[in-house]
Protein backbone atom coordinates (compact mmCIF):
# COMPACT_ATOMS: atom_id res chain seq x y z
CA UNK A 1 0.00 0.00 0.00
CA UNK A 2 2.81 2.24 1.27
CA UNK A 3 4.95 1.18 -2.03
CA UNK A 4 2.01 1.71 -4.26
CA UNK A 5 1.90 5.33 -2.62
CA UNK A 6 5.25 6.18 -3.21
CA UNK A 7 5.12 5.02 -6.58
CA UNK A 8 2.39 7.28 -7.66
CA UNK A 9 3.78 10.34 -6.29
CA UNK A 10 7.31 9.53 -8.12
CA UNK A 11 4.72 9.34 -11.26
CA UNK A 12 3.42 12.59 -10.69
CA UNK A 13 6.79 14.87 -9.64
CA UNK A 14 8.68 13.31 -12.35
CA UNK A 15 5.37 14.16 -15.31
CA UNK A 16 5.66 17.65 -13.29
CA UNK A 17 8.98 17.91 -13.87
CA UNK A 18 9.02 16.51 -17.82
CA UNK A 19 6.30 19.19 -18.65
CA UNK A 20 7.95 22.58 -16.84
CA UNK A 21 10.85 21.51 -18.77
CA UNK A 22 9.72 20.54 -21.86
CA UNK A 23 7.28 24.61 -21.54
CA UNK A 24 10.80 26.36 -20.37
CA UNK A 25 12.24 24.16 -23.87
CA UNK A 26 9.54 25.08 -26.00
CA UNK A 27 9.22 28.40 -24.24
CA UNK A 28 13.19 29.49 -25.71
CA UNK A 29 13.00 27.86 -28.50
CA UNK A 30 10.39 30.44 -30.25
CA UNK A 31 10.51 33.88 -27.82
CA UNK A 32 14.22 33.86 -28.77
CA UNK A 33 15.06 34.61 -32.59
CA UNK A 34 18.47 35.68 -32.41
CA UNK A 35 18.56 37.27 -35.58
CA UNK A 36 15.86 38.94 -37.66
CA UNK A 37 15.23 41.69 -40.57
CA UNK A 38 13.01 44.60 -41.27
CA UNK A 39 12.01 45.80 -44.35
CA UNK A 40 13.31 49.79 -44.16
CA UNK A 41 11.30 51.40 -46.53
CA UNK A 42 7.94 49.55 -45.93
CA UNK A 43 8.62 50.66 -41.78
CA UNK A 44 9.11 54.43 -42.23
CA UNK A 45 6.39 54.66 -44.69
CA UNK A 46 4.07 52.66 -42.41
CA UNK A 47 4.83 54.89 -39.11
CA UNK A 48 1.82 56.82 -38.41
CA UNK A 49 4.19 59.75 -36.96
CA UNK A 50 5.89 59.77 -41.09
CA UNK A 51 2.42 60.35 -41.99
CA UNK A 52 1.04 63.12 -39.89
CA UNK A 53 3.96 64.85 -40.49
CA UNK A 54 3.76 64.65 -44.29
CA UNK A 55 0.58 65.45 -43.31
CA UNK A 56 1.34 68.86 -41.67
CA UNK A 57 4.24 69.68 -44.03
CA UNK A 58 1.92 69.27 -47.29
CA UNK A 59 -0.87 72.23 -45.62
CA UNK A 60 2.27 74.51 -45.93
CA UNK A 61 3.41 73.68 -49.17
CA UNK A 62 0.07 73.79 -50.43
CA UNK A 63 0.00 77.20 -49.26
CA UNK A 64 3.30 78.35 -51.07
CA UNK A 65 1.41 76.68 -53.71
CA UNK A 66 -1.14 78.37 -54.40
CA UNK A 67 1.13 81.08 -53.72
CA UNK A 68 2.72 80.54 -56.80
CA UNK A 69 -0.13 79.51 -58.96
CA UNK A 70 -1.64 83.01 -57.85
CA UNK A 71 1.55 84.80 -58.39
CA UNK A 72 1.23 83.31 -62.37
CA UNK A 73 -2.36 83.98 -62.71
CA UNK A 74 -1.64 87.70 -62.35
CA UNK A 75 1.66 87.61 -65.02
CA UNK A 76 -0.93 85.54 -67.35
CA UNK A 77 -3.69 88.81 -66.55
CA UNK A 78 -1.07 91.49 -66.88
CA UNK A 79 0.66 90.18 -70.28
CA UNK A 80 3.95 89.18 -68.95
CA UNK A 81 4.58 92.96 -68.75
CA UNK A 82 5.76 93.36 -64.93
CA UNK A 83 9.28 92.25 -64.39
CA UNK A 84 8.66 92.43 -60.37
CA UNK A 85 5.88 89.60 -60.55
CA UNK A 86 8.63 87.58 -62.26
CA UNK A 87 10.92 88.31 -59.43
CA UNK A 88 8.19 87.38 -56.81
CA UNK A 89 7.12 84.18 -58.58
CA UNK A 90 11.32 83.66 -58.48
CA UNK A 91 10.93 83.41 -54.82
CA UNK A 92 7.81 81.48 -54.39
CA UNK A 93 9.18 78.97 -56.56
CA UNK A 94 12.86 79.20 -54.78
CA UNK A 95 10.71 79.56 -51.25
CA UNK A 96 8.65 76.06 -52.60
CA UNK A 97 12.02 73.74 -53.45
CA UNK A 98 13.72 75.11 -50.21
CA UNK A 99 10.86 74.29 -47.88
CA UNK A 100 10.13 71.05 -49.43
CA UNK A 101 14.08 69.44 -49.60
CA UNK A 102 13.94 71.01 -45.41
CA UNK A 103 10.94 69.74 -44.58
CA UNK A 104 11.62 66.19 -46.07
CA UNK A 105 15.04 66.48 -44.49
CA UNK A 106 13.80 67.36 -41.32
CA UNK A 107 10.79 64.83 -41.39
CA UNK A 108 13.46 61.91 -41.77
CA UNK A 109 15.37 63.13 -38.53
CA UNK A 110 12.58 63.30 -36.67
CA UNK A 111 11.24 60.22 -37.02
CA UNK A 112 14.73 57.96 -36.89
CA UNK A 113 14.65 60.40 -33.58
CA UNK A 114 11.67 58.65 -32.52
CA UNK A 115 12.27 54.93 -34.15
CA UNK A 116 15.39 54.90 -32.91
CA UNK A 117 14.78 53.95 -28.78
CA UNK A 118 11.51 52.19 -29.46
CA UNK A 119 13.52 49.65 -32.50
CA UNK A 120 16.17 49.24 -29.31
CA UNK A 121 12.77 48.38 -27.05
CA UNK A 122 11.18 46.45 -29.16
CA UNK A 123 14.97 44.09 -29.75
CA UNK A 124 14.93 43.65 -26.19
CA UNK A 125 11.55 42.90 -25.09
CA UNK A 126 11.80 40.39 -28.10
CA UNK A 127 15.56 38.77 -27.33
CA UNK A 128 16.97 39.63 -30.15
CA UNK A 129 20.40 39.79 -31.18
CA UNK A 130 20.19 41.57 -33.92
CA UNK A 131 18.07 43.37 -36.09
CA UNK A 132 19.07 43.97 -39.74
CA UNK A 133 17.64 46.51 -41.94
CA UNK A 134 17.06 45.76 -45.39
CA UNK A 135 16.65 48.69 -47.47
CA UNK A 136 17.05 46.92 -51.06
CA UNK A 137 20.26 48.07 -51.39
CA UNK A 138 21.74 44.96 -50.60
CA UNK A 139 22.28 44.94 -47.29
CA UNK A 140 20.06 41.75 -46.70
CA UNK A 141 20.30 39.13 -50.07
CA UNK A 142 18.50 36.86 -49.11
CA UNK A 143 15.87 36.16 -45.88
CA UNK A 144 13.69 33.87 -44.75
CA UNK A 145 10.32 35.03 -44.33
CA UNK A 146 9.89 34.00 -40.53
CA UNK A 147 13.16 36.09 -39.41
CA UNK A 148 10.75 39.30 -41.71
CA UNK A 149 9.91 40.76 -38.49
CA UNK A 150 8.28 43.92 -40.39
CA UNK A 151 4.53 43.93 -40.06
CA UNK A 152 5.46 43.32 -35.82
CA UNK A 153 7.55 46.22 -35.53
CA UNK A 154 5.43 48.35 -37.88
CA UNK A 155 2.34 47.36 -34.73
CA UNK A 156 4.73 48.30 -32.25
CA UNK A 157 5.81 51.50 -33.21
CA UNK A 158 2.61 52.91 -34.53
CA UNK A 159 0.80 51.74 -30.94
CA UNK A 160 4.11 53.46 -28.89
CA UNK A 161 3.43 56.37 -31.06
CA UNK A 162 -0.63 56.28 -30.18
CA UNK A 163 -0.55 55.47 -26.68
CA UNK A 164 3.42 56.08 -25.67
CA UNK A 165 5.69 53.68 -23.85
CA UNK B 1 -17.00 19.21 -1.34
CA UNK B 2 -16.99 22.38 1.03
CA UNK B 3 -13.10 22.35 1.00
CA UNK B 4 -13.06 22.25 -2.95
CA UNK B 5 -15.80 24.95 -2.84
CA UNK B 6 -13.63 26.81 0.01
CA UNK B 7 -10.68 26.73 -1.93
CA UNK B 8 -12.56 28.24 -5.20
CA UNK B 9 -13.39 30.90 -3.19
CA UNK B 10 -10.61 31.56 -2.06
CA UNK B 11 -8.50 31.49 -5.24
CA UNK B 12 -11.02 33.31 -6.99
CA UNK B 13 -10.24 36.48 -4.26
CA UNK B 14 -7.45 35.82 -4.78
CA UNK B 15 -7.11 36.56 -8.46
CA UNK B 16 -10.04 39.30 -8.42
CA UNK B 17 -7.23 41.32 -5.94
CA UNK B 18 -4.21 40.57 -8.83
CA UNK B 19 -3.51 43.99 -9.73
CA UNK B 20 -5.87 46.05 -7.73
CA UNK B 21 -4.09 48.60 -5.65
CA UNK B 22 -6.69 47.88 -2.97
CA UNK B 23 -6.83 50.83 -0.27
CA UNK B 24 -3.78 52.84 -0.04
CA UNK B 25 -2.23 55.75 2.41
CA UNK B 26 -1.32 59.26 1.17
CA UNK B 27 2.22 58.52 0.66
CA UNK B 28 1.75 55.07 -0.62
CA UNK B 29 -0.92 56.77 -3.16
CA UNK B 30 1.27 59.46 -4.37
CA UNK B 31 4.31 56.83 -5.00
CA UNK B 32 1.68 54.44 -7.30
CA UNK B 33 0.69 56.67 -8.89
CA UNK B 34 4.10 58.44 -9.46
CA UNK B 35 5.24 54.98 -10.18
CA UNK B 36 2.56 52.52 -12.02
CA UNK B 37 3.16 52.31 -15.92
CA UNK B 38 -0.34 52.78 -16.74
CA UNK B 39 -0.69 56.51 -15.07
CA UNK B 40 3.00 57.39 -16.58
CA UNK B 41 3.82 57.43 -20.17
CA UNK B 42 7.31 58.22 -21.65
CA UNK B 43 7.66 59.50 -25.63
CA UNK B 44 11.47 59.62 -26.39
CA UNK B 45 12.28 62.24 -29.30
CA UNK B 46 15.58 62.24 -29.92
CA UNK B 47 17.07 64.97 -27.67
CA UNK B 48 14.25 65.37 -25.57
CA UNK B 49 12.65 62.88 -23.08
CA UNK B 50 8.47 63.59 -22.27
CA UNK B 51 7.14 62.24 -19.53
CA UNK B 52 3.25 62.46 -19.51
CA UNK B 53 1.48 61.97 -15.95
CA UNK B 54 -2.02 61.18 -15.91
CA UNK B 55 -3.22 62.78 -12.21
CA UNK B 56 -6.16 62.64 -10.42
CA UNK B 57 -7.67 65.22 -7.92
CA UNK B 58 -6.68 62.81 -5.61
CA UNK B 59 -2.89 63.20 -6.08
CA UNK B 60 -2.84 66.90 -7.07
CA UNK B 61 -4.97 67.43 -3.70
CA UNK B 62 -2.19 65.32 -2.01
CA UNK B 63 0.38 66.62 -3.18
CA UNK B 64 -0.86 70.35 -2.16
CA UNK B 65 -2.46 69.00 1.66
CA UNK B 66 1.54 67.68 2.22
CA UNK B 67 3.57 70.03 4.09
CA UNK B 68 7.25 70.57 4.09
CA UNK B 69 6.70 68.12 7.35
CA UNK B 70 5.82 65.71 5.35
CA UNK B 71 2.61 64.99 7.52
CA UNK B 72 -1.05 65.48 6.03
CA UNK B 73 -3.31 67.99 6.38
CA UNK B 74 -6.63 65.85 6.13
CA UNK B 75 -8.33 69.48 6.07
CA UNK B 76 -6.23 71.01 3.62
CA UNK B 77 -6.79 67.62 1.45
CA UNK B 78 -10.68 68.14 1.91
CA UNK B 79 -11.36 71.16 0.69
CA UNK B 80 -8.61 71.50 -2.01
CA UNK B 81 -10.62 67.41 -3.49
CA UNK B 82 -13.64 70.13 -3.94
CA UNK B 83 -11.81 72.74 -5.49
CA UNK B 84 -10.42 70.18 -7.85
CA UNK B 85 -13.22 67.77 -8.63
CA UNK B 86 -13.81 67.79 -11.88
CA UNK B 87 -11.24 68.23 -13.66
CA UNK B 88 -8.58 65.60 -14.75
CA UNK B 89 -4.91 67.02 -14.86
CA UNK B 90 -1.68 66.40 -16.83
CA UNK B 91 1.75 66.30 -15.76
CA UNK B 92 4.15 66.86 -18.78
CA UNK B 93 7.42 66.58 -18.06
CA UNK B 94 10.16 67.95 -20.55
CA UNK B 95 13.67 66.81 -20.32
CA UNK B 96 16.22 68.21 -22.80
CA UNK B 97 19.60 66.02 -23.25
CA UNK B 98 22.45 67.78 -20.98
CA UNK B 99 25.04 69.77 -22.90
CA UNK B 100 27.39 71.80 -21.20
CA UNK B 101 27.15 73.98 -17.82
CA UNK B 102 23.11 74.26 -17.49
CA UNK B 103 23.04 77.78 -15.78
CA UNK B 104 25.75 79.29 -18.20
CA UNK B 105 24.17 77.89 -20.89
CA UNK B 106 20.78 79.23 -18.98
CA UNK B 107 22.34 82.63 -19.10
CA UNK B 108 23.88 82.83 -22.03
CA UNK B 109 21.41 81.49 -24.89
CA UNK B 110 18.82 83.57 -26.40
CA UNK B 111 17.44 80.55 -27.44
CA UNK B 112 16.71 79.59 -23.60
CA UNK B 113 14.69 82.73 -23.01
CA UNK B 114 12.29 82.72 -25.61
CA UNK B 115 12.02 78.75 -25.26
CA UNK B 116 10.40 80.05 -21.73
CA UNK B 117 8.70 82.99 -23.34
CA UNK B 118 6.88 80.59 -25.34
CA UNK B 119 6.81 78.04 -22.34
CA UNK B 120 4.70 80.29 -20.50
CA UNK B 121 2.64 82.35 -22.80
CA UNK B 122 2.13 79.81 -25.84
CA UNK B 123 2.11 76.29 -25.59
CA UNK B 124 -1.25 76.27 -24.20
CA UNK B 125 -2.33 76.39 -27.51
CA UNK B 126 -0.49 73.17 -28.54
CA UNK B 127 -1.93 71.01 -26.28
CA UNK B 128 -5.38 68.49 -26.83
CA UNK B 129 -6.86 66.15 -25.00
CA UNK B 130 -8.67 64.24 -27.44
CA UNK B 131 -11.73 62.10 -25.33
CA UNK B 132 -13.81 60.85 -27.32
CA UNK B 133 -14.31 62.50 -30.63
CA UNK B 134 -13.95 65.38 -28.85
CA UNK B 135 -11.46 67.40 -28.99
CA UNK B 136 -10.73 69.88 -25.60
CA UNK B 137 -8.54 72.42 -24.26
CA UNK B 138 -6.74 73.04 -21.35
CA UNK B 139 -8.96 75.06 -19.13
CA UNK B 140 -5.84 75.79 -16.79
CA UNK B 141 -1.89 75.70 -17.67
CA UNK B 142 1.06 75.91 -15.44
CA UNK B 143 4.80 75.95 -16.30
CA UNK B 144 7.21 75.21 -13.74
CA UNK B 145 10.69 76.91 -14.75
CA UNK B 146 13.02 75.02 -13.24
CA UNK B 147 15.52 78.26 -14.34
CA UNK B 148 17.56 74.93 -15.37
CA UNK B 149 18.62 73.71 -11.90
CA UNK B 150 16.57 70.79 -12.31
CA UNK B 151 17.24 68.56 -15.80
CA UNK B 152 13.46 69.30 -16.47
CA UNK B 153 10.70 71.22 -16.52
CA UNK B 154 6.92 70.72 -16.26
CA UNK B 155 3.56 71.85 -17.74
CA UNK B 156 0.49 71.19 -15.45
CA UNK B 157 -2.91 70.93 -17.94
CA UNK B 158 -6.19 70.35 -16.62
CA UNK B 159 -9.09 69.39 -18.49
CA UNK B 160 -12.94 68.85 -17.59
CA UNK B 161 -13.88 66.01 -16.62
CA UNK B 162 -16.31 64.65 -19.48
CA UNK B 163 -17.11 61.22 -17.11
CA UNK B 164 -16.91 57.73 -18.52
CA UNK B 165 -17.65 56.89 -22.67
CA UNK B 166 -15.69 54.10 -22.64
CA UNK B 167 -13.07 55.38 -25.06
CA UNK B 168 -9.78 56.53 -24.02
CA UNK B 169 -8.39 59.57 -23.40
CA UNK B 170 -5.14 60.72 -25.44
CA UNK B 171 -3.21 63.89 -24.88
CA UNK B 172 -0.91 65.25 -28.07
CA UNK B 173 1.46 68.03 -27.55
CA UNK B 174 2.63 69.80 -30.07
CA UNK B 175 6.25 70.89 -28.92
CA UNK B 176 6.90 74.14 -31.24
CA UNK B 177 9.82 75.17 -29.59
CA UNK B 178 11.95 71.83 -29.07
CA UNK B 179 10.33 70.96 -33.01
CA UNK B 180 8.50 67.94 -31.58
CA UNK B 181 5.14 67.56 -32.91
CA UNK B 182 2.58 65.01 -32.02
CA UNK B 183 4.11 63.52 -28.08
CA UNK B 184 0.86 61.93 -27.92
CA UNK B 185 0.24 59.87 -24.72
CA UNK B 186 -2.93 57.32 -23.96
CA UNK B 187 -4.82 56.76 -20.60
CA UNK B 188 -7.64 54.38 -20.43
CA UNK B 189 -10.82 55.94 -18.73
CA UNK B 190 -10.31 53.38 -16.49
CA UNK B 191 -7.93 54.17 -14.74
CA UNK B 192 -9.99 57.43 -13.65
CA UNK B 193 -13.01 55.93 -13.36
CA UNK B 194 -11.93 53.28 -10.64
CA UNK B 195 -8.63 54.81 -8.97
CA UNK B 196 -7.16 53.25 -6.11
CA UNK B 197 -9.10 53.87 -2.37
CA UNK B 198 -7.39 56.61 -0.61
CA UNK B 199 -7.70 56.17 2.81
CA UNK B 200 -7.37 59.68 4.85
CA UNK B 201 -6.34 59.19 8.84
CA UNK B 202 -4.42 62.19 9.64
CA UNK B 203 -5.88 65.41 11.30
Amino acid sequence: MTRNLFDKTLLYVVAIAVITLSVIVLKRGTATQEISYVDIGKLTDSYTFKKDLEAMSSKNLYGIKNAIDSLKMVKKMSGNTQPRIDTMLNHAEYAFSQYYAQSNKEITQKVWDRLNPLIEDYGKENGLQLLIGANGAGTVLYGDKKNDVTDNLIAYINKKYEKGN
Amino acid sequence: MKRATNILVALSILCCSCGQPGRLAPAEYIHYMEQDAAYKKKVDAGNTQYTIQLALPGYMALKDAYGFNRELNADAYSKRIKELDGFVFFLVNIIKAPSGDPLKKMAASQASTEQMVMYYESAARDITLKDGDAELKPVTYHFENNDNLSPYNTIVVAFPDNGGNGKDLQLVFNDRYAGNPFVKASFPKTLITHPPTLLITGK
